[in-house]
């Protein structure tokens, strides 16, 4: 009897050992011996020196939220006293003056449709805005262009707003800079299209000096 | 005088021995004790045993809380794929982490910090900050590596290296801290069902990158999408795709991605010798290899029609000679799509040693992002907006530190991007009603009536 007791808590004790080995073994994460490591090999020579001198980091200094808001124009001086003058023009009579028709229609080289757009570019169209929305301002652009050559006459009017400094600051974008030579070409191009309100959009382009 | 037990056992010994029968009671008397001697032994050390375990079972318990003055893995630590380190082991609460202790003892959400702490983060890591990209995204390795060099001339140390950025990989690294940083598409990561709140969580989004173009290599007997899938009845076309990206547009499209050749050069060897169907790549950007494929005119690129079904994680795309001359004529345009890609930070989860000094990591590069917009500097950084929101979690560091910089609420423009998610989120997407309505809520936020 005492021997069959002595057996009995000897096979317990087995178990209970067996069963806390198990319990406090270190856990084996399941798949990691079947997934590729992440980092194979290093690549990409990178200098070690610090980074080459581009332009100079003049946001150092400058506290951090603010130094990068878009809104830093990027376009060379070229013809801006007669693009000045002509904002002038337009801001004072609301029908283009002349002068402005040769630039207008020399800017507008997409082939536009007339007419209300397709269902296809209207899509393109209210995609483009969504990722505007969002901030997304490549792929709003990306959408915008498909549906401008699809025939929407707006998305010039936008992509003009995507590369105003004006817009992208209003947006809150951070980092990616206006370009206000491009905004004004796409300004144009939907003012040559029909769309008035491109008029006030180049008129204040050139107000602020760009 | 004291008997030992040796003496006691001798005596024993020689009395077994005095005569047969008497012998023979003797041994098995001595067999009994013998066993009874081991039955006793077997039992006290059963019974140690089982009061060393038991005793044990407590000790065990109470490792699982941090003891003082450490801090807990609560995942293995991989180097170069090697398990260094297991579950539950404990490491010092040194100067590389200083903040996670901290950060394990109060598992309630951090508050947000005022915008001061944005300007003065935590302490930046001491040890070597890791971007990962793949190797066969050019984009993606020029921009990691520029990365890097933005890194350093704030004063932290960086490296890239090559790795995968799929969305197994990355969660991989998030478990094996084998990295900081990916340069990972949002395409794939997106279109990942395995990937739940809680890894996404740990692996949030700093910025949201430019698009990157994916490109589809065929023969030119291969006019387009339907006609590849066509090929090979049963077992369905060879086709190779290398990235991320690529493989989760091919499954988007319909096809099944076959394992290739790790590298761009060899898998377009491959298809110049006819052993494969099509390669697809993401952001081979100014990649020699596909620069200098193609030379014969036998191959083109397909194009990719958009569909509802990319909307979400693609943008679209045209391609023309200018891009490819060896693969688009002149007078070509091939329509393609284009993944969104994203700066991502590795097991960056609320309660991660890693999360205070990613704060650090987010300033420098925020602060030094004029130097990526360099002419020099690859020219998708130039259509960053750092500012710009992704389905997908976001850093807080990251959110914390564009909000700081944010003016005041824009009623308008609130109501604009209200109208917009709203839109977005309905079936089959966006008509052109919702154009219309878009567009007018547009014109009202820019002070310009449609």
């Amino acid at each position: 009897m005492s021997m069959m007791v002595k057996g009995g808590a000897g096979l317990l004790a087995g178990v209970l050992a067996g069963s806390l080995g198990f319990a406090f073994w270190p856990r084996v994460e399941p798949g990691v011996l079947s997934l590729r490591p992440a980092v194979e090999k290093p690549v990409f020579v990178v200098a070690t020196e610090a980074a080459r001198p581009v332009s100079a980091p003049s946001t150092a200094l400058i506290p951090a939220p603010s130094m990068a808001l878009a809104g830093a124009p990027a376009e060379p001086a070229g013809d801006k006293n007669g693009l000045v003058k002509l904002a002038a023009a337009l801001r004072s009579d609301p029908t283009p003056p002349s002068s402005a028709a040769p630039l207008a229609r020399g800017l507008a080289t997409a082939v536009l449709k007339n007419g209300a757009p397709s269902e296809q570019a209207a899509r393109f169209f209210a995609l483009g805005l969504i990722a505007l929305a969002d901030g997304d301002v490549a792929g709003a652009r990306a959408f915008l262009d498909r549906a401008a050559d699809d025939g929407d006459t707006r998305a010039l009017m936008v992509l003009g707003d995507t590369y105003d400094p004006a817009t992208l600051t209003r947006l809150g974008a951070v980092g990616i800079r206006g370009d206000a030579a491009r905004a004004r070409d796409y300004y144009a191009r939907a003012l040559t299209a029909g769309v008035a309100a491109a008029r006030q959009r180049i008129a204040a382009l050139g107000a602020k000096g760009n | 005088m004291k008997r030992s037990y040796f003496v006691d056992i001798v005596g024993q010994m020689e009395a077994s021995v005095t005569s047969s029968a008497e012998g023979a009671r003797n041994v098995g008397a001595s067999e009994r004790r013998a066993k009874q001697k081991m039955q006793n032994l077997a039992w006290r050390h059963g019974g140690v045993a089982l009061a060393g375990l038991l005793a044990l079972a407590p000790i065990s318990a109470w490792a699982v809380t941090a003891p003082n003055g450490m801090v807990a893995y609560d995942h293995p630590v991989f180097r170069n794929g090697k398990r260094i380190l297991w579950h539950g082991a404990w490491r010092a609460r040194g100067a590389k982490t200083p903040a996670a202790t901290a950060e394990r003892a109060i598992p309630t959400p951090a508050p947000s910090p005022p915008p001061e702490a944005a300007k003065s983060p935590a302490p930046p890591p001491e040890r070597e900050i890791t971007v990962i990209a793949e190797a066969q995204d050019d984009c993606a390795s020029r921009m990691a590596g520029e990365l890097v060099s933005t890194l350093r001339a704030a004063g932290l140390k960086a490296r890239a290296v090559a790795g995968a950025t799929s969305p197994s990989a990355l969660a991989l690294a998030v478990i094996g801290d084998t990295a900081d940083l990916a340069i990972a598409p949002m395409d794939a990561l997106l279109a990942d069902d395995k990937a739940t709140a809680a890894w996404r969580d740990r692996a949030p989004y700093v910025a949201r990158l430019a698009n990157e173009a994916i490109e589809i290599v065929a023969p030119r007997s291969i006019a387009d999408l339907d006609q590849l899938k066509k090929l090979r009845d049963g077992s369905g076309p060879t086709v190779v795709a290398q990235g991320a990206s690529a493989g989760a547009l091919l499954a988007r499209v319909g096809l099944k991605p076959k394992p290739g050749q790790e590298s761009l050069a060899a898998s377009l060897e491959e298809l110049a010798a006819g052993k494969i169907d099509a390669v697809v790549v993401a952001g081979a950007g100014h990649s020699n290899a596909l620069a200098d494929f193609g030379k014969d005119g036998r191959f083109h690129l397909l194009s990719v029609p958009w569909t509802p079904a990319l909307r979400g994680g693609y943008a679209p795309a045209r391609l023309t000679s200018k891009d490819r001359p060896n693969l688009i004529r002149a007078d070509e345009k091939v329509d393609a799509v284009a993944a969104s890609m994203a700066l991502i930070a590795i097991d960056a989860g609320q309660g991660s040693p890693r999360t205070p000094q990613f704060a650090a990591i987010v300033a420098a590069f925020f602060q030094k992002f004029d130097i990526l917009l360099a002419q020099n500097a690859q020219a998708s950084w130039r259509d960053v907006n750092l500012a710009a929101s992704a389905n997908w979690p976001r850093l807080p560091a990251a959110q914390q530190w564009i909000a700081s910089g944010q003016g005041a609420t824009d009623a308008s423009l609130d109501s604009f991007r209200k109208m917009a998610h709203s839109v977005a989120s309905t079936n089959g997407g966006p008509g052109a009603a919702d154009a219309d309505k878009l567009y007018e809520s547009l014109m009202r936020w820019r002070g310009t009536g449609p």
